[in-house]
């Protein structure tokens, strides 16, 4: 086989290659160019015929002609090697990555592949598991003349996540059953066995009006639920009749009240440690009682726990929540979530539900 | 292969039989499993007692609680020969408190220092 053969091997390959492959002067004079990336270029050329790459790339990938121009001579991937995504054509999500590789000392090879496909796929995954989280976080049974907020971040990370939920359950005799809930773990797992043990609950609330016998139930679930064992939950019966609330926690932080004359308190008593009925607990109840215009707080570990603020996270929260309760219930938690998260990465979860005994 | 991790440690003391367990610097959930896996040793270990030192400790996050929830249910299973030291560090106290952890724990009943 002659050079002369290897030579036009390599321009057929050029030619056919369904990969984009154009080459380009150290000027921007367009050298060589295939079809693959005549047609992926087509919707930027507007008429005009590819000659001069430069002033395509200056509205396309402005990233990709500073490297070029700023990298000169050295042999490789411009640009550290990084690929770019930019969108393309007439299609909202159609997208083509970008790579440029000097090939000799005065030319580079720009590398075009269509990635629409691969993202829309990617796309429509990423809403599947999101809409799938968000059918399993919880629900809100309506509740005639009780405001009901709640809001829910999830963690800096990739695929959003997580084991917080919560639920309100109209009981069957007119109060309503508040729950906040934290499973182990932040991963798909997480999230099933959180989406089993709050079912479980759910369940069994409607007919339990002791928050701590729903608690011994609870118990039991955790020990039966693949990775349930010492989640932790708050769970809180309220009448919005009477404004008489019973509380209890199972390793989970106190329920936040903000009265309606500025001061704030958590709730005490009724606390004991994480689900499980390992530890055979008497599990309690506490009592207490909102006035009209009372705001209670109910909340996961993710708002206020933070590692690099020694100031107690609580007395914090505290404050915060103590300063936006002359707000609507459903500013009011926006706020406290932007104003507890303010200025760190969201490690965790966080889900904060808040109700406000009417004024009469 | 030992966790590492600046300012993270776990100090293992056996004398006469009983075993002291010391731990300093972050308990999250990367370090968690290292203590984890010391008061799993000791827990089947020829020692009679096991004391677990937390004095060090300067965070404590709900994976470090369940490693402790674990070790004391095991150690109620088994021979019951685990106590926790009460003089750990007051933001280590209010983590326990609000995990509603501190019941369940078995102090131990003498005073040190």
């Amino acid at each position: 086989m002659s050079a002369g053969d290897d030579l036009q091997g390599l321009l057929q390959f050029f030619y056919q290659c369904p990969v984009g492959l154009l080459e380009i002067t150290d000027g921007g004079a367009v050298e060589k160019i295939n079809p693959a990336a005549v047609r992926m270029l087509a919707f930027a050329l507007a008429g005009d015929d590819l000659q001069e790459l430069f002033p395509l790339l200056d509205r396309l990938a402005p990233q990709m002609l500073s490297a070029i121009r700023s990298e000169p001579r050295r042999l490789g991937p411009l640009g550290d090697g990084q690929r770019l995504v930019v969108p393309s054509g007439s299609h909202g999500d159609d997208s083509l990555e970008l790579l440029a590789v000097r090939v000799r000392p005065d030319r580079v090879m720009i590398v075009l592949v269509d990635v629409s496909t691969e993202r829309r796929v990617a796309q429509g995954e990423h809403e599947i598991v999101v809409e799938l989280q968000r059918s399993m976080l919880g629900r809100v049974d309506p509740i005639p003349g009780l405001p009901v907020d709640v809001t829910y971040r999830t963690a800096d990370r990739g695929l959003q996540v997580g084991g917080d939920w919560y639920d309100v359950v109209g009981l069957t005799d007119q109060r309503v059953g508040l729950i906040v809930g934290d499973v182990v773990g932040h991963n798909l797992q997480a999230t099933a066995t959180m989406g089993q043990l709050r079912s479980a609950v759910r369940a069994v609330a409607r007919s339990c009006v002791d928050p701590a016998r729903l608690l011994d139930q609870a118990d039991g679930f955790a020990d039966h639920i693949e990775g349930a064992r010492y989640a932790t939950l708050a769970y809180i019966v309220f009448d919005p009749r009477t404004g008489e609330l019973a509380h209890t926690c199972a390793g989970h932080p106190p329920p936040l009240v903000v009265r309606h004359n500025g001061t704030a308190a958590y709730l005490s008593g009724g606390r004991g440690p994480p689900l499980t009925r390992a530890w055979c607990p008497r599990r309690e109840s506490a009592h207490d009682r909102l006035e009209p215009g009372d705001t209670l707080v109910m909340y996961t570990d993710g708002l206020y726990e933070r590692r690099d603020d020694p100031a107690d996270g609580l007395t914090r929260l505290r404050d915060v929540a103590t300063g936006l309760q002359h707000l609507p219930i459903a500013q009011m938690g926006q706020r406290l979530a932007d104003e507890m998260l303010a200025g760190s990465a969201t490690e965790d979860d966080v889900c904060v539900l808040i109700i406000r005994h009417p004024e009469t | 292969m030992p966790y590492e991790r600046p300012g993270f440690s776990v100090e293992v003391d056996v004398s006469d039989g009983s075993c002291q367990i010391s731990v300093f610097g972050e308990v999250d959930v990367a370090s968690a499993p290292a203590v984890g896996q010391a008061l799993q040793e000791a827990e089947v270990s020829a020692a009679t007692s096991v004391v677990l030192d937390l004095a060090g400790v300067t965070f404590l996050d709900s994976a470090g609680i369940r490693v402790l929830l674990n070790a004391v249910l095991a150690s109620r299973a088994g021979a019951n020969k685990l106590s926790v030291r009460r003089d750990y560090q007051p933001q280590v106290d209010r983590v326990l408190a609000i995990a509603g952890v501190i019941e369940a724990l078995p102090y131990l009943a003498v005073r040190f220092r």
